[in-house]
């Protein structure tokens, strides 16, 4: 029991709804809707006087307080999973970038500049867009979803053409 | 609900992500590259028991279960959903995040 909740990866059957579980209690109990992206914001709003940063969407402190839990829950993971090995091993890119920290470092930072951007130009990411946004039917988020599939559809078979793999 | 009290809801929802496999780079690019189906069946599933539960909200009259109003709006229609999903769908395949 113990191994099949805190060891063994959970089945999508059991992690999709679990996620859904928790959308639902996000709004029942906090009021409100799960998203990550938008504190990336609310963290520029805090040293941005740009007006893009000013309006109340990233006026609202719980977003940050949302973020700050997510790696303690990671954290929590790991280390009930008996799997807590701080380290940069990173799966598959490891054997794409044949192991050159500087090209892997190099993909992390134009990866995570990318998702900034594109999060903040989305209106949202995969949490926000592809779960809570599809949930309610929203067309953008339909649309979001459909671009991050194709925009990582395309990016991810490029990388790994180029770099073999 | 005070606002700090969301930092559980963070750490539950990075506990799920993380046993799901969803911070997993092989599980990303196994989807991307259709190899693994893992996180497609993650993310229909999720989609399919958030509309149920934020359907199950809505009927009960969209209010928290201490009264106050549930700020759950649909995000309105721009042509950046395709512009900035196609930047940030290579940001997610490049960093796996």
């Amino acid at each position: 029991m113990y191994d099949a909740i805190f060891v063994t990866p959970w089945p999508w059957w059991v992690a999709g709804p679990a996620i859904g579980l928790i959308v639902t209690l996000m709004a029942w109990i906090g009021g409100k809707a799960l998203g990550v992206s938008t504190a990336y914001g609310s963290a520029c709003a805090i040293v941005s006087k740009a007006a893009f940063f000013q309006t109340r969407e990233y006026r609202e402190p719980w977003r940050l307080a949302f973020v700050v839990g997510l790696p303690l829950g990671g954290l929590v993971a790991a280390v009930l999973a008996g799997a807590f090995a701080p380290g940069l091993a990173y799966g598959q890119l490891d054997a794409l970038t044949g192991g050159s920290l500087a090209t892997k470092a190099g993909l992390l930072f134009g990866g995570g500049l990318l998702i900034g951007a594109g999060a903040r130009w989305a209106g949202g990411c995969p949490s926000g867009h592809s779960i809570v946004g599809i949930a309610q039917g929203a067309t953008s988020s339909i649309v979001a979803t459909l671009a991050f599939m194709v925009g990582g559809f395309a990016v991810l078979n490029l990388l790994f053409a180029v770099l073999g793999g | 609900m005070h606002w700090t009290a969301f930092t559980l809801f963070g750490a539950l929802f990075g506990f799920v992500l993380s046993r799901s496999r969803v911070t997993d780079y092989n599980a990303i690019a196994g989807m991307f590259r259709l190899t693994d189906l893992h996180l497609f069946g993650v993310i229909g599933a999720a989609i399919a028991i958030s509309a149920l539960g934020l359907w199950i909200v809505r009927r009960g009259g969209n209010r928290t279960v201490t009264g106050q109003a549930v700020e759950v709006r649909r995000k309105p229609w721009q042509s950046g959903a395709i512009w900035g999903g196609l930047v940030f769908g290579a940001g997610w395949a490049l960093s796996g995040a």
